[in-house]
């Protein structure tokens, strides 16, 4: 029979959960009390107080140094030293190819009956721009003479020399080298 | 499953170390230890009482020969080596409380005032004073079997409980010997229990393992051997024509050697079957206990094997 019929005046208890419950309210308390402790020796040792000295003396320190700056005169330089950093500047400048404006110049430059096969920069070209080698695929000899003058005809390119042509039966294969001038390419840009 | 054992873990009482149980033809006393999660019969000591010594009523703890009971438990305590503070469960006789079965219409009423109606109820019952009565109600589960209420003298159960007390354990499961023993039998089906002293007797019908009848007698009952038939007989005519029962599933005699035989031969005549003893919880481990004794002590076992 499952019934309790206990006629105990205290009938037994399972005093594990209150014990447990007490248990853990004590541990929490001694936890609690041990960082109390320890915040109130930091504060009556004086700890805390140095922390706020050391800053407040680091912040005067940022405060003295950016004083300092202010007071400072404005860097000077030289004409010939800055003509030496422009020229480095161009010399970095031209290291980086812009193949944004390349390209879209090419691109305004040729025809419907050409296509380009391969786009290989060369390097600069005597402090006069980048050497590139063209290579493509036109539809006629003509087309490919066209291309050659279109890209003389362009600001951004010159010198543009038709180095091969080979006729297959049903197009004309070309390579040309043209001069590249970043600088010119990169003018109407700089200005929008 | 996990959560099952955290709930007992936490919520359930761990039951009792030792036991004392209280006979007209003996003092029990026995004492477990609990090793891997079972509990094991460490010492079990019995102490026979002479005749007269110990006679309980309804309104009597019956300690007639003080002397010599509190000499008994003295020594069945001191020989099963009980310890101050032990868990202590106490049995008493069926004759110190008053059983009754309410259908459940009858004490219907909120969980919380449903001790209160039972009481109120068995009021006019009560053969001693109102303020010293108490009455513990156990209710089923199911809406069709009755509920059982116990009421008892509160002085009378305070005496058997000071026992305890004296000897500074801390008692607090208190049985009667019937129920004690209903604790173990847990067949389903009908069964029959009869509870044998020569101070009182018990029969008790449980079907499915919530009792359906209780009928308790006091000593005249107990010591005539044609009123103890009369009333078996009787009971099985209620078992029959008003619980319309038709086989017993078991039935479990727990009595004295003699009175054993007599009334298995009584109850097989009128129910049918072949009544057992008593044995001890199948839980306990048990060894090395003469079966005379084990036989004798299986109310205090029943409360030391977890039958709770």
């Amino acid at each position: 029979m499952m019934a309790s019929t206990n006629l105990a005046k205290r009938p037994f208890r399972n005093e594990r959960l209150p014990w447990l419950l007490a248990g853990i309210l004590a541990f929490s308390g001694i936890v609690v009390s041990i960082v109390h402790a320890r915040l109130i020796n930091q504060l009556v040792s004086g700890a805390e107080a140095r922390t706020v000295l050391a800053v407040r003396a680091d912040e005067a320190r940022i405060a003295a140094l950016e004083s300092d700056i202010s007071r400072e005169p404005p860097l000077k330089l030289e004409s010939a030293e800055l003509a030496r950093f422009r020229a480095y500047k161009e010399l970095v400048d031209l290291r980086v190819f812009p193949w944004r404006p390349f390209l879209a110049e090419l691109e305004s430059v040729l025809s419907a009956d050409v296509r380009l096969t391969r786009i290989s920069p060369a390097g600069p070209k005597g402090g006069q721009g980048m050497l590139i080698e063209i290579s493509g695929e036109s539809r006629s000899k003509d087309a490919a003479f066209s291309v050659a003058e279109a890209l003389d005809a362009s600001p951004v390119f010159s010198n543009a020399v038709l180095k091969s042509l080979s006729e297959k039966e049903t197009e004309t294969e070309f390579t040309l080298e043209v001069v590249f001038d970043p600088r010119v390419a990169q003018r109407p840009q700089e200005k929008s | 499953m996990i959560l099952q054992r955290l709930r007992h873990f936490l919520l359930e009482p761990s039951g009792a170390e030792v036991a004392l149980e209280f006979s007209s033809v003996a003092v029990v006393a026995a004492r477990v230890e609990q090793k891997r999660g079972r509990a094991e019969l460490r010492a079990l000591v019995s102490e026979p009482l002479s005749e007269g010594v110990f006679c309980p009523t309804l309104e009597n703890p019956g300690f007639v020969d003080r002397e010599q009971m509190r000499d008994a438990v003295k020594r069945v305590l001191s020989r099963v080596g009980a310890m101050p503070q032990a868990r202590t469960a106490i049995v008493v006789p069926d004759v110190v409380a008053r059983f009754r079965l309410f259908a459940q219409d009858e004490v219907q009423a909120e969980p919380s005032k449903r001790d209160a109606t039972v009481a109120f109820r068995m009021q006019k019952l009560l053969s001693f004073p109102q303020g010293d009565a108490r009455v513990i109600s156990a209710w089923p589960r199911s809406a069709a079997e009755p509920v059982l209420a116990i009421d008892f003298s509160s002085a009378v159960m305070s005496a058997y409980e000071q026992v305890g007390d004296a000897f500074g354990l801390d008692v607090g499961s208190v049985e009667t010997s019937s129920m004690a023993l209903l604790k173990n039998l847990k067949t389903m089906g009908d069964l029959l229990l009869v509870r044998h002293d020569p101070q009182w007797l018990t029969l008790i019908l449980t079907r499915d393992g919530w009792p359906v009848s209780i009928r308790s007698f006091d000593v005249e009952v107990a010591q005539s051997e044609n009123e103890v038939r009369h009333e078996i007989a009787s009971t099985a005519v209620f078992w029959r024509d008003r619980l319309q029962g038709k086989a017993l599933g078991a039935a479990f005699i727990h009595a004295t050697d003699p009175w054993f035989e007599r009334l298995s031969a009584q109850v097989r005549s009128v129910f049918g079957g072949s009544p057992e003893r008593v044995g001890c919880p199948a839980n306990l481990v048990v060894s090395g206990i003469p079966g005379a004794i084990e036989r004798q002590a299986a109310p205090a076992l029943a409360l030391l094997g977890g039958g709770e």
